[in-house]
C-alpha cells in the first residue's frame, strides 16, 4: 500500500468528465493515479479542499457528521483494486476500539478522507498497473489517448482554475 | 407532524431544477410540498424508488452501510422549517440505548429515508405555510 495526495481535480475534456489526480507521497519517483469520478463527488472533493462554506451541510458533511455524532473515526481509505476500468475502495473506521471496513467508490471515499483528514492510499498492485511516473507525463507524447495523453491534453484554464 | 411519502421528482419548468413532492399520506384535503433539491440527490431519490440498481454503492447508499454497521438505524426524517427559501430537515438515528437527530438537508434526508422504509414527516407549520392542494396542480 502507498499512500498518495491529491494533486488537483480537474476535467478530461475529451469525455467532459471530472478527474482526480492522486500523486505518490513518499519515493523517488512519485506515480501518478488517475480516477474519473461523478460531477457531485467532484464538487464535494473541491469544496473542502477549498474550504468554500456552505449554509447547509452536503452530503458528504452529512456522512460525516453521522460518523461524528457515534464518535467515530474515520481510520484511511484505500483504492483496492480495479474491475473492468471500475476502481474500487474501501473505507476504514474505527469505533469503540473495532475496526470497519466498508465497500465504497473512491470518490466517496477521497470526498470523506479531505474532510476528516484521514490517510488515502493505493494497493501497490492497482498503482503498479495503472499507474505511471510524473516524469513519463512530462517528457513523453503519445499518439494513443491512454492516461498519459490525457494528462498532457487536459484543459490548461480548466487545470488552472482547478488547481488545489 | 404530518406524514408524507414521495409522490415522484420532476423538474421544474422555468430552470429545469429538479423538485421532489412529497404528498400527505392521511387526512383531508391532501396537501403536497414541494422542495426543490440537487441533481445527484434527485438521482438518489429516484432510481432507489425504481428499483434500479448499481454495480457500486452510491454516496446515500454508504451513509447506510455506515449507519449500519454503527449498529443504528434511521426510524424517521423530519422536515422541521423554511427560513429564507430554505428547507431544514433532520435524521433521528436509534441506537441500543438512544435516538439521535442529526441536522441535513431535506434532499439528503428523503434519499436515505427511502433506503430505510422509514417515515418522512413534515412539521404543520411548515406544510400550512408552503404546501398546495392536488387539485393545484396536476402535471408532472
Amino acid at each position: 500500500m502507498v499512500e498518495v495526495n491529491i494533486e488537483f481535480l480537474t476535467i478530461d475534456r475529451n469525455t467532459h468528465t471530472p478527474l482526480v489526480v492522486l500523486k505518490e507521497k513518499e519515493g523517488e519517483s512519485k506515480r501518478i493515479l488517475l480516477i474519473w469520478i461523478g460531477e457531485a463527488e467532484a464538487w464535494a472533493i473541491e469544496n473542502q479542499l477549498k474550504q468554500m462554506p456552505q449554509q447547509r451541510p452536503i452530503t458528504h458533511d452529512l456522512l460525516k457528521n453521522v460518523i461524528d455524532t457515534f464518535s467515530g473515526r474515520v481510520d484511511s481509505v484505500c483504492i483496492t483494486s480495479i474491475e473492468e476500468s471500475t476502481f474500487y475502495a474501501e473505507v476504514t473506521l474505527e469505533l469503540n476500539g473495532k475496526k470497519y471496513e466498508l465497500d465504497s467508490r473512491p470518490s466517496d471515499a477521497i470526498a470523506l478522507a479531505v474532510r476528516c483528514e484521514a490517510p488515502i492510499y493505493v494497493e501497490e498492485k492497482v498503482i503498479e498497473e495503472n499507474g505511471f511516473l510524473e516524469a513519463e507525463v512530462k517528457k513523453e507524447k503519445t499518439s494513443q489517448r491512454d492516461a498519459k495523453d490525457i494528462l498532457e491534453n487536459l484543459d490548461d484554464d480548466i487545470a488552472k482554475h482547478y488547481t488545489v | 407532524m404530518v406524514e408524507v411519502k414521495v409522490d415522484y421528482i420532476s423538474t421544474e419548468e422555468k430552470n429545469g431544477t429538479p423538485v421532489v413532492i412529497l404528498k400527505q399520506i392521511q387526512g383531508e384535503p391532501v396537501r403536497r410540498l414541494m422542495i426543490w433539491i440537487g441533481e445527484s440527490e434527485a438521482d438518489a431519490i429516484r432510481f432507489f424508488l425504481k428499483g434500479q440498481l448499481f454495480q457500486r454503492p452510491m454516496t446515500h447508499d454508504l451513509i447506510k452501510n455506515i449507519v449500519d454497521s454503527l449498529s443504528s438505524a434511521v426510524i424517521a426524517v423530519y422536515i422541521t422549517k423554511m427560513q429564507e427559501s430554505t428547507f431544514y430537515a433532520k435524521l433521528s438515528l436509534k441506537t441500543d440505548t438512544e435516538e439521535i437527530d442529526i441536522d441535513s438537508r431535506p434532499s439528503d434526508a428523503i434519499a436515505i429515508a427511502v433506503r430505510y422504509n422509514a417515515p418522512i414527516y413534515v412539521d404543520d407549520a411548515v406544510i400550512e405555510e408552503n404546501g398546495f392542494l392536488e387539485e393545484e396542480k396536476q402535471d408532472g
